[in-house]
């Protein structure tokens, strides 16, 4: 069932990319020459990236499936992640295959190119400030919670008040962030080299209109990968925030600041969910959010 | 204006002296001015289809004239003693051209203004 599930995401998602490279291409002054050099570049990068996604949505969707019932909801927090690190695979191989040149007569532009060049600046600013709140509500959550009734450390709430003793989870404790925490990084770890592999490629070819255009290709594929990292954090800021606020909300022993804080980890999921679904349409149509 | 390095790997002057060349003929017609910015290695070497030692052997030699000079974090630029100097000949003429304007009791602002009418055409 899984490998039926990732044929057919597979072919939809290369039926998409042969159409979406077809239209794409021919832009600038001398539109022939600029499409008969760029066209490969756009048509193997939106291949490798849709064989991303879909992979990535598949693999998502295995992990979640598939996951033994003693994961206890771990497997929904890794799935994006996984999803995160198929996507950046397609995109870093779309930009490493195929850019070696050939021939005896190369040229080459004098010119730096930089990764700051490519990045868009509010989507990289958005991620960063996401990932830090992620960071911070991982630490708060993760030193807050306590062990459930099997010993398993941080899977519950547990708050006093007077004679009582109120337990409620799932919470987002060390057994939820260590293993998120540590796929965050893994991600963040493989977009570097994504984006490098981005700035790195080689010109397709000389002249100004050729330039502008592959500028055009690299910022898009910087852009998916951004959007990637941004799905990264906010999927599991979206989870980390609902769980831990209604845990907060539904103790029964909750102080006032603990609702209060309750309420804004809560808004904070609502907001990360709705980011990882802007990040998400982002990561698909890039292009699309450049003409914006 | 960005300005191309050629590199042909079937001729008998190798690699690196053909980046070379190029890249010292820009920086001695002030294409490339001080404080230019030289492609990275890897990036120029990955551009080219090159091995990483070959454009920095010619990166080497540039410094070594003391055309650029290479700073860890801060890339590779054009060094301020590289910058063009006008040809011997020209400098002698305007030295002339300056000393006999000045005979005459001219002042500097006309001097200019001579010259510029002269471009003129």
């Amino acid at each position: 069932m899984p490998l039926l599930i990732i044929a057919g995401l597979a072919a939809v998602a290369l039926t998409a990319a042969l159409l979406l490279t077809r239209r794409r291409v021919a832009v600038g002054p001398n539109g022939t020459a600029v499409s008969d050099a760029m066209r490969p570049i756009v048509r193997r990068s939106t291949i490798m990236r849709f064989a991303g996604l879909a992979i990535g949505l598949a693999a998502a969707a295995a992990i979640v499936t598939a996951a033994p019932p003693n994961w206890l909801g771990l497997e929904a927090a890794l799935a994006a992640p996984a999803f995160t690190l198929c996507l950046l695979a397609g995109v870093l191989i779309g930009d490493i295959t195929g850019t070696v040149p050939t021939g005896p007569d190369r040229a080459a532009p004098i010119e730096v190119r930089s990764v700051r060049s490519y990045l868009p600046r509010f989507m990289t600013g958005a991620v960063i400030a996401l990932g830090a709140t992620l960071a911070v509500l991982l630490t708060v959550t993760s030193r807050m919670g306590s062990a459930d009734d099997m010993s398993r450390a941080g899977r519950f709430l547990t708050l006093s008040c007077q004679d009582l003793t109120a337990s409620s989870g799932p919470w987002p404790g060390v057994y939820y962030s260590l293993p998120i925490a540590a796929s965050v990084l893994i991600g963040i770890a493989v977009a570097a080299p994504a984006l490098h592999a981005v700035t790195r490629r080689r010109r397709p070819a000389a002249g100004d209109a050729v330039r502008a255009v592959d500028d055009d290709a690299r910022r898009a594929s910087a852009r998916t990968i951004v959007a990637a990292c941004g799905v990264l954090v906010a999927a599991p800021l979206t989870g980390t925030g609902l769980f831990a606020g209604t845990a907060m909300i539904g103790n029964t022993c909750a102080t006032t600041a603990v609702t209060a804080l309750g309420w804004t980890a809560l808004v904070l999921g609502l907001t990360a969910f709705i980011a990882t679904c802007w990040f998400a349409a982002m990561a698909v149509f890039p292009h699309r959010a450049a003409r914006r | 204006m960005t300005f191309e390095v050629r590199v042909d790997t079937a001729s008998p002057v190798p690699p690196y002296e053909q980046i070379r060349v190029q890249l010292s003929d820009l920086i001695d017609q002030g294409r490339l001015v001080a404080g230019d910015r030289l492609p990275p290695v890897r990036q120029l070497a990955a551009d080219l289809g090159l091995a990483v030692g070959t454009v920095g052997r010619a990166y080497r030699e540039l410094e070594a004239a003391g055309k650029v000079s290479s700073r860890r974090g801060g890339g590779t630029r054009v060094t301020a003693e590289a910058a063009p100097q006008p040809p011997a000949e020209l400098a002698r003429l305007a030295a002339d051209y300056v000393a006999a304007a000045r005979r005459l009791g001219t002042t500097d602002r006309d001097l200019i203004a001579a010259v510029q009418r002269a471009l003129t055409p």
